[in-house]
């Protein structure tokens, strides 16, 4: 944790940049999309593992007026109704894994990517009324 | 409210019951800290939080975490007009009653939830209405019976039973009270539920009455002064004697002390 305000300036940045590029999936066909899968496993990976850094960052407690600072807000925001409330069933197919030509969704990636992003805001905004 | 829009997606999202109730964990917990926030309210009542805060209850019931977040969060929204009313039109008063009933343990979640109830019941009629019905009376009354029984235990053994019981006897006391403003309620206990529970409540207020001593314990001997005096006016020989004379007694009693010992003008 030496940096924080470092870290959460890149997250901040990579959330904005997974964002960009998540957009041309929303708006793609189905094969496309197929096409595209693997790629966006990585893409979203590497959200997901932003996250779960921010959320370790946030549960720290000392760094809540920073988490304002440095834009995190907004783009947490954004998370919560690009990646869930509005796409949640794009990032579903996506991530879906194939077995025995069975299509298997992977909710809990879901699940977990929303309990990091929830989990930020429930702790930075516990004692500082501020944020 | 983007939380209110989680609380709505995350009740239809997904088929994993333990997972969905994790995230509604987080999204109630941060929904708790930001009505911390008085300016929130608004909100709340604009983005329709309380019904969907209800569904969550209604479809978790036994899960302890989120319950008492949803109280907590109920709790701080009760105390502003615009969300007692969206409470109120629920039209779900009685099945908080219940869970108060079904959960008399838990007492972190009674004594939110008495509380709620107890502020609607302060300013609202028709939430009087709502919790008027001689079911719903008895069901606050033998809960607070067992609170009674549990601070009297506490009592005897000379043990501290710590502040929750006092605070949820409290909370309870003023919600009795609050349902005993109208005749028709106290008339709709006796035909329901008989003159026995009453008067074992009233007896079993008392004598934590007795107990109590007014720097510790103000809050509680005020809001039983209160209940006591609410009941009484309506204990007259044409109600048929609602409390025998040796209670009557009992009460004059108990109460009489205060009235030279505090300044409280309330009391």
């Amino acid at each position: 944790m030496k940096y924080p305000r470092s870290v959460l300036r890149l997250s901040s940045c990579n959330v904005h940049l997974y964002l960009k590029i998540f957009e041309k999936y929303i708006f793609s066909t189905t094969q496309q999309a197929l096409e595209q899968a693997a790629d966006f496993k990585k893409i979203f990976t590497y959200l997901f593992e932003t996250m779960r850094g921010i959320f370790i960052y946030a549960k720290e407690g000392s760094y809540d007026i920073l988490f304002k600072e440095e834009g995190l807000i907004p783009s947490l925001s954004k998370v919560l109704q690009t990646c869930f409330i509005d796409h949640s069933q794009v990032i579903l197919r996506l991530t879906a894994q194939t077995v025995n030509k069975k299509e298997i969704l992977n909710e809990d990636l879901v699940y977990d990517l929303v309990n990091y992003t929830v989990g930020t805001i429930k702790c930075f905004t516990q004692s500082e009324g501020d944020v | 409210m983007l939380l209110s829009k989680c609380l709505d997606k995350a009740l239809q999202f997904g088929k994993n019951a333990s997972k969905r109730a994790q995230t509604l964990v987080q999204i109630t917990g941060a929904l708790r800290n930001l009505v911390n926030d008085e300016d929130s309210y608004a909100r709340v009542c604009k983005t329709k939080v309380v019904p969907k805060l209800l569904s969550v209850l209604d479809l978790f019931r036994g899960h302890k975490e989120l319950m008492l977040n949803v109280s907590r969060i109920l709790s701080k929204v009760s105390m502003d007009s615009d969300c007692s009313k969206a409470i109120i039109a629920t039209d779900k008063l009685e099945f908080l009653n219940g869970l108060i009933t079904e959960f008399q343990t838990y007492t972190a979640f009674v004594v939110r939830i008495a509380f709620v109830l107890a502020n609607l019941t302060t300013y609202f009629d028709e939430a009087r209405e709502q919790l008027g019905t001689a079911a719903e009376i008895r069901r606050i009354l033998q809960v607070s019976v067992v609170y009674f029984e549990r601070e009297e235990a506490g009592a005897e053994q000379q043990v501290s039973v710590g502040g929750n019981i006092e605070d949820t006897l409290v909370k309870l006391i003023r919600l009795v009270a609050n349902i005993c403003t109208d005749e028709q309620y106290i008339e709709a206990v006796i035909e329901g539920c008989g003159k026995e529970l009453l008067g074992q409540f009233m007896v079993k207020m008392i004598s934590a009455l007795e107990r109590k001593k007014i720097p510790s314990s103000e809050e509680f001997i005020l809001n039983a002064v209160s209940c006591a005096t609410n009941m009484l006016f309506f204990d007259s020989p044409a109600s048929t004697d609602l409390f025998p004379d040796a209670l009557r007694v009992r009460i004059f009693r108990a109460v009489k002390l205060f009235t030279v010992e505090t300044s409280n003008e309330e009391l």
